[in-house]
């Protein structure tokens, strides 16, 4: 009868089966963003030099709307996927390395959060022309 | 001896696996996949700065006409056309770059020379459609220095 335990046992041979979880979602987002980064190229071509009107109406319209949170809330997903490949890759302290992944989830669920507020009250709110 | 090889014996669980390593970065010639990948990490870290610039045009449209004329000075200066016109250039190269690296998950186009024709297409793609980009905006007035 051995006393190794089931993790001694298994070390060193390989996946459990699921560790090609996050990369998939870096694929399937990256996929999503590939329209959208041209939709939101063209996006930045079309307000510029509108001012405020041409920005609000832009975002008012409910289609631009709905196409520029899917935007920019997919790539807050997929740059968080990115930024944690960076610092997993160059920081191995588990101290400095548990600190930036936090901020890096910090910072992405802000940007989120700004960005779900921002344009429900651009769509719903009642500044404008 | 005889204690040593004991001890070590006994410790033989904490040894750490030696697993293979890559070569580090200084023992590779310099060629295109490897700029091209250094190039796509560069670009994908600069558009996680650029979201800010982005967030923050939304969250300046948000709080109404007043906020967005003080953002606007700002993302029409120099300084900030600068930061927009990186900005296009580290989507373009990305976009493209992101491009190549799917295909290559399917398993295609990874032969060195296939690899290193793809790495090559998407940094002139990147130059070219985003000097193409502001040209057009120069040129249709919608942009100004």
């Amino acid at each position: 009868m051995s006393f190794e335990t089931d993790k001694k046992k298994v070390e060193g041979l390989g996946s459990a089966h699921h560790g090609a979880g996050v990369w998939i979602k870096e694929r399937v987002s990256s996929l999503i963003l590939v329209p959208l980064t041209v939709w939101g190229l063209w996006g930045a071509w079309t307000i510029a030099n509108t001012g405020y009107d041409g920005a609000w109406a832009f975002v008012r319209n409910p289609i631009n709307a709905a196409l520029l949170a899917v935007t920019v809330l997919v790539s807050i997903y997929h740059m968080h996927l990115g930024m944690r490949v960076v610092i997993e890759d160059y920081l191995h302290k588990t101290l400095g390395k548990g600190l930036s992944l936090f901020l890096n989830f910090v910072v992405c669920a802000a940007l989120a959060v700004a960005t779900v507020i921002s344009i429900l009250m651009v769509a719903f709110g009642g500044f404008g022309v | 001896m005889s204690n040593a090889s004991a001890g070590a014996a006994g410790k033989t669980r904490k040894k750490p696996i030696v697993r293979p390593m890559s070569p580090h970065l200084q023992v590779w010639r310099w060629h295109v996949t490897m700029l091209g990948s250094i190039l796509h990490r560069a670009s994908g870290v600069a558009l996680y700065v650029g979201a800010f610039a982005v967030v923050g045009w939304l969250a300046a449209l948000a709080a109404g006409p007043a906020v967005y004329a003080q953002f606007l000075q700002c993302a029409s200066s120099p300084l900030g056309l600068l930061i927009w016109f990186g900005l296009s250039a580290a989507a373009f190269y990305h976009l493209a770059s992101g491009l190549r690296h799917l295909l290559w998950d399917t398993g295609a186009g990874l032969s060195p020379k296939t690899a290193s024709t793809l790495s090559t297409l998407s940094i002139w793609f990147a130059v070219i459609a985003t000097v193409a980009f502001w040209a057009a905006l120069f040129a249709s007035g919608k942009v100004v220095l």
